[in-house]
């Protein structure tokens, strides 16, 4: 009985390679381009999270627009700063799914089954939702706020949101 | 505007909860590890790490079949 568990077990194992296709060269390429955006985006958001308070200049031209601009610029900007920071590989792997898309081969049914289910996660709507967010803020503060270094990098938008705009901060009235 | 956009609303930006899901750096990180492919949790925000903490983040409708192959070479290995 016991023999009869493990070769089931056997067989089942053997059953999900196939089905998921997990040593195949585009199973791998892909597992790859995932991991490789998974690890530089960690590194991107980690930058952000530990990235200091900009100088008081920087605070105090925030600070000059109304909140709700001000804080939809650091939300939407810190986004598009981190997505610049992942775009090398984010890149390779829209290359990626596109390429294994386009692919005229049939794709195995757990390539097909990864592209399906990676893409939305990569890719989601709000990706657009927030750059079209971006371009609806008023130009002249974008072009102005776009000048400071602090902001082409990934930044620290909530700890420069709760600077500002905190009702507890310590230090609410930014020269 | 493009027919269709909906703009995010200010409390969509700023609310802890809703960023989870709308950011897509944050919403990528979540769909992995929920996949159970991303294994120290280095990167998370702290938004996150608190979300995940008390418990409150809801399953990703997208998580089937990677899932499913994390389980089964999980289970095979």
């Amino acid at each position: 009985m016991k023999k009869l568990i493990a070769l089931s077990t056997m067989t089942f194992g053997l059953l999900c390679s196939e089905v998921f296709a997990e040593g195949s060269p585009v199973f791998a390429y892909l597992e790859t381009r995932i991991a490789a955006y998974e690890n530089r985006l960690q590194e991107c958001m980690l930058m952000g999270r530990n990235a200091s308070l900009p100088s008081d200049a920087v605070l105090a031209a925030l600070k000059a627009y109304p909140r709700e601009d001000a804080e939809g610029f650091l939300l939407t900007r810190a986004t598009l700063a981190e997505e610049k920071c992942v775009s090398s590989e984010l890149g390779e792997l829209a290359i990626a799914l596109l390429a294994i898309e386009a692919s005229e081969e049939p794709l195995a049914e757990g390539v097909a089954a990864l592209v399906e289910e990676i893409k939305p996660a990569a890719f989601p709507s709000t990706r657009w939702q927030l750059q079209r967010h971006y371009l609806s803020l008023p130009v002249e503060m974008r072009v102005h706020l776009e000048g400071f270094e602090v902001f082409q990098h990934p930044f620290n938008s909530l700890l420069i949101r709760a600077r500002l705009f905190d009702s507890n901060g310590i230090n609410q009235n930014v020269p | 505007m493009d027919a269709g956009y909906s703009a995010p609303t200010h409390e969509q930006l700023i609310g802890e909860r809703d960023q989870v899901h709308f950011f897509p750096g944050t919403f990528f990180l979540e769909f992995r590890r929920s996949a159970g492919a991303l294994h120290p949790w280095h990167g998370a925000s702290r938004v996150v790490e608190r979300l995940l903490d008390d418990g409150a983040l809801p399953p990703l409708p997208c998580q089937g079949a990677v899932a499913s192959y994390m389980t089964s070479n999980m289970a095979a290995g």
